[in-house]
């Protein structure tokens, strides 16, 4: 940031406004970029300097209108400690008898679809990054669901002939082996597997392309945990149970 | 002028997709032309001309954000 723009500056705060090319915002905004991907972005002015470390968990929101004459766009980045692992949590029972406590008997609630287990199955997660792979299987996993992963479409084929899977939830850029052939491989030898595919901000497909390919739902990166479990549960609902 | 839109989207991502994300929208920023899609919702912007941004960056212990804004206004034809 050059000095003469910052309007405010402190420690912990920086704040900074004026009028840019879309070239200078770009720029700006691809420095932004390359300090997340070290793992510090720093902001600069009158010689000092504020330093932002966001670390995992960072929540991405955006806002885009056009509104007659006007545009706007808004990014916020946004990132929290993370909270202390259950595990450091110790609880022991003690001896003795409890005063003042009355035990309650719990109300009979009536069943309803909310209060019925959601249906788990076996997911076939094909994504060649390891990250997103890994994160995905640990959030699937967490929800009750038997999963595996492969590292690229023709693997994750071999393992589809050889196992029984309820989903396929796999990445669309992969080499080899794309997230589209994947989807065709799959409703080929299992017309009735549900296959999710992942997709990237950008990678735009109509619901005749998604139709054409065997795909028929699509998850955006990046991900939101409640998204992608309503994905799953979705992809399930149209699966026939085995 | 096309018609009013609105996007909005709030996601989870590690740092290095946060960058890939900015990364994108700098590229679309940069040809003046950035298409956003989530799911069923997509809307495409035109930044041009002179762009008013603004960025705030505030952070507490171990907690922040990084707020930034551009605004712009399409000429009269």
């Amino acid at each position: 940031m050059g000095d003469d723009d910052a309007t405010a500056i402190g420690r912990t705060r920086f704040e900074f406004a004026r009028i840019a090319s879309p070239d200078e915002v770009a720029e700006c905004l691809t420095s932004v970029a390359h300090g997340l991907k070290r793992g510090e972005v720093s902001f600069t002015s009158g010689g000092l300097a504020v330093r932002f470390a966001p670390t995992a968990g960072i929540v991405v929101e955006l806002k885009a209108t056009e509104k007659g004459e006007q545009g706007r766009l808004r990014v916020r980045i946004g990132w929290k400690a993370r909270k202390k692992d259950v595990t450091a949590l110790r609880i022991s029972a003690r001896s003795g008898v409890a005063r003042g406590v009355r035990s309650r008997r719990a109300p009979i609630l009536p069943s309803s679809p909310a209060t019925q287990a959601t249906r788990t199955g076996t997911i076939l997660v094909i994504e060649g990054d390891e990250h997103p792979r890994r994160m995905l299987l640990d959030t699937l996993a967490a929800a009750g669901h038997a999963v595996l992963g492969s590292a690229s479409g023709l693997e994750g084929l071999a393992q589809f002939r050889q196992g029984a899977f309820d989903v396929v939830v796999t990445a669309l850029s992969m080499s080899e082996c794309s997230g589209v052939d994947v989807a065709r491989a799959v409703k080929k030898l299992s017309p009735a597997t549900p296959v999710v595919l992942i997709a990237d901000w950008g990678d735009v497909m109509t619901p005749e392309q998604m139709r054409d390919s065997g795909i028929d739902l699509v998850l955006v990166k990046p991900f939101k945990w409640g998204r992608v479990l309503s994905v799953l549960a979705d992809a399930l609902a149209l699966s026939q149970p085995r | 002028m096309s018609a009013d839109q609105a996007f909005e989207f709030e996601g989870v991502a590690t740092p290095s997709e946060a960058a890939d994300t900015l990364a994108r929208i700098a590229e679309g920023i940069r040809a003046r032309s950035l298409s956003l899609t989530a799911g069923d919702e997509e809307i495409t912007i035109f930044p041009d001309g002179h762009l008013m941004v603004q960025i705030g960056a505030k952070r507490t212990k171990a907690n922040g954000t990084i707020d930034i804004g551009v605004a712009w206004r399409h000429p009269r034809v």
